[in-house]
């Protein structure tokens, strides 16, 4: 037993000395080059899906920025009049241990990130939120992890009347695939298709940015609450993502 | 002679240390990589098997090292995971019949399911002492995880000790 204490004492003092002394930037400085070479290193084709999905993208955003400016009258305290600020990353990797799953990206405390603020892909779809930060890297928690929760609207825009309505919740992802809105009163009504978008009551996460569409109702006889099925619309294999910091 | 021997002992753990470096960047950034296999714990436990105690107690230390560089949860977390699987697994072999053929089967099958036990104790005892923010959930999700890595990974134990067998053999 004697024999082995100065070896847990060396042991001891080697993850004292480099987790206090942050000597991981140094580890972190020499192999972040390398890791987004392997990363970046997947093929990506264009395809018929990807153009159809971007359009289906452009034309949600339509949809949201039409029914946005009925909106804007009744919820003006929620829109901040600045525009976003913003921190480009790219991807170094992902980690998972068991339910848990994160992504590693190349800016830190450094550059002014901190926990809870949310990630966006390029075409502006949130795809996570901030969870842990450290001087040079940061930690992602992808909005389809079970243990992501983002407080959201579902915008129903009704053509006919030229009117829209607003659904709140908290969406919650499902196992790693999809999106979830629990609790749905029935008296709300919503329909598939509807657009998908952060409500803004978070802290670090503005309104309005765009989470997904409305896949599926579930409604059970008898039950007072309805449970929304939501296609997220963000890149789930990102390589280059924008934090968005807090406007001033 | 013994200087020779010094000299190549300490290149082998140099190599085992730069292996285990390489293991834990490939895993993380390589994005064909499957995410419920961990090869540290693979080493760590050919190691094991092996019977190489300077390798364990560097896959301890170094690949608990990179992990939990890597990782969200605190610093020291795959630390003691790593060495609180090997203290059990070892009492395990003690006590238990592994040298026949269903008990070295059951001993890698049952490593897997020890190693994802500990990760559950522990992330809850660092959740509960505030020193964490992360706690992993027990429901359906987690129960298919730990399923799926037992297979993944004892796979991977067998294939590559199937190898060195093969290997030995020429």
């Amino acid at each position: 037993m004697k024999k082995f204490l100065p070896i847990f004492f060396v042991i001891l003092l080697f993850y004292v000395l480099s987790f206090l002394l942050h000597g991981e930037n140094l580890f972190f400085l020499v192999f972040r080059p390398t890791q987004r070479y392997l990363y970046d290193h997947q093929q990506s084709s264009v395809d018929e899906k990807k153009i159809c999905e971007d359009l289906k993208t452009e034309n949600l955003k339509l949809k949201f920025l039409r029914s946005e400016n009925e909106i804007l009258r009744e919820h003006l305290d929620f829109l901040t009049s600045s525009q976003d600020k913003f921190i480009l990353a790219n991807v170094l990797g992902r980690q998972q241990e068991s339910e848990l799953n994160w992504i590693i990206i190349n800016q830190g405390r450094k550059k002014g990130l901190t926990p809870g603020l949310a990630v966006v892909d390029q075409k502006g779809s949130l795809i996570g939120t901030i969870i842990e930060v450290k001087d040079y890297v940061s930690y992602v928690r992808p909005l389809i992890n079970l243990h992501s929760l983002v407080a959201a609207d579902v915008i129903s825009f009704n053509s006919q009347k030229e009117k829209s309505r607003i659904t709140s919740g908290i969406i919650q992802g499902e196992y790693n695939l999809i999106l979830k809105m629990k609790n749905v009163p029935l008296s709300k009504e919503v329909k598939i298709g509807d657009s998908v978008i952060t409500s803004g009551l978070e802290k670090k996460i503005r309104r309005g940015l765009l989470i997904g569409e409305i896949l599926e109702i579930k409604k059970t006889p008898n039950d007072i609450f309805q449970e929304l099925i939501i296609d997220p619309l963000g890149d789930q294999n990102p390589r280059i993502v924008s934090v968005l910091l807090l406007a001033d | 002679m013994s200087n020779n021997k010094n000299i190549f002992s300490l290149f082998k753990i140099v190599a085992f240390v730069f292996l285990i470096i390489f293991v834990v960047i490939i895993s993380v950034s390589w994005p064909h990589f499957p995410l419920s296999l961990s090869l540290v714990f693979v080493l760590l436990l050919l190691c094991f098997l092996k019977n190489w105690k300077t390798g364990v107690w560097l896959t301890i230390v170094f690949g608990g090292f990179f992990l939990d560089l890597y990782s969200i949860f605190p610093p020291g977390f795959f630390l003691l995971s790593l060495g609180f699987f090997y203290l059990v697994i070892k009492k395990i072999s003690r006590r238990f019949n592994v040298s026949s053929g269903s008990g070295f089967f059951f001993l890698i099958l049952g490593s897997a399911l020890i190693y994802k036990i500990i990760i559950l104790a522990l992330s809850s005892i660092f959740y509960f002492l505030k020193l964490s923010n992360q706690l992993i959930a027990i429901n359906y999700f987690y129960f298919l995880d730990v399923f799926w890595f037992m297979i993944v990974n004892s796979f991977f134990v067998f294939l590559i000790l199937a190898t060195f067998k093969v290997w030995s053999q020429k």
